[in-house]
């Protein structure tokens, strides 16, 4: 399942699955739910604890990692039409959360529209293969549904 | 590992090394030599010089949301090439810069992530490599270099 990142009030505890890009921390990530669904995080502001957060699928996640969708456009496309704006309260030294529909979230909490994600290096490769072995087993039990 | 070796680290990784919340993975690296890396820093109207801050992982610097059974969590970020620090240039917060200098296995051990150039350096208590860092790039507002 990954590290336990961090516990939402009312939500749970999120998983870290993979980073994908870090600066001094990481700030575009995916992590897992208790039922090991994905969710892609992108962190606002480390110090202030601010991150948005977007269900996403597999397949969603390989249009993202293989540049078919700009970052941007991943995370408005996410499941549900919803994403989740999770802030720390340091007056009670937890993670609250906000659901926010997607057409209100403002394009300067998300990546920079029209950019691809473009990195490539032997780990996002060998996530892609993953992803795609997942996909490939859905497709397999759908049909045989 | 010698118990005496936690002795040489910040107060907040030595703790829990020593109450055994983390423990060095096996490739941990404490001679290499050195070796001209990228790190990623906070730049902004009023911090534009590098300092021993810069250099803090998010454990030390108490940010919320990093977990301390997470080894990672102790780390200074590293990178052996600029493309994953390019990235952030197009995520929500702004004020940032990148860093060229040196890392020396005299300033603490090693980490280096497979299938990526990052690179997780453990820095001994007290030891400021600022002077060996000097900012390279620098991002405006808009993001642009």
């Amino acid at each position: 399942m990954g590290e336990k990142w961090i516990e939402i009030i009312d939500y749970g505890i999120l998983y870290r699955e993979i980073d994908l890009v870090t600066f001094d921390v990481p700030l575009l990530f995916v992590c897992l739910d208790k039922k090991k669904c994905r969710k892609l995080v992108l962190c606002i502001d480390e110090e202030q604890g601010e991150y948005i957060i977007a269900n996403v699928n597999a397949k969603l996640l390989l249009n993202l990692l293989k540049n078919e969708k700009t970052m941007e456009q991943v995370f408005r496309d996410s499941d549900e039409g919803t994403m989740l704006y999770v802030y720390y309260d340091f007056e009670c030294s937890v993670f609250r959360l906000k659901s926010i529909p997607v057409d209100e979230v403002s394009a300067n909490m998300l990546p920079d529209s029209g950019i691809f994600f473009e990195l490539n290096n032997r780990k996002i490769s060998e996530y892609i293969d993953v992803l795609e072995n997942e996909s490939r087993i859905e497709i397999v039990r759908m049909i045989q549904i | 590992m010698n118990k005496d070796y936690y002795l040489r680290f910040p107060s907040v990784l030595r703790n829990a090394l020593k109450e055994g919340k983390v423990g060095f993975p096996k490739d941990l690296e404490t001679e290499y030599g050195s070796e001209e890396v990228y790190r990623g820093v906070k730049y902004t109207e009023n911090k534009k010089k590098i300092t021993q801050e810069d250099f803090k992982s998010q454990m030390e610097k108490g940010l919320p949301g990093f977990s301390e059974t997470d080894i990672k969590s102790y780390s200074c970020s590293c990178f052996r090439d600029l493309e994953e620090l390019h990235m952030a240039v197009h995520f929500p917060k702004k004020g940032r810069a990148v860093a060229k200098g040196i890392m020396r296995s005299e300033h603490g051990p090693r980490v280096r992530e497979k299938g990526t150039t990052h690179i997780h350096w453990y820095l001994y208590d007290e030891i400021d490599p600022s002077d060996e860092f000097e900012v390279i790039e620098v991002w405006e507002k808009n993001g642009s270099k």
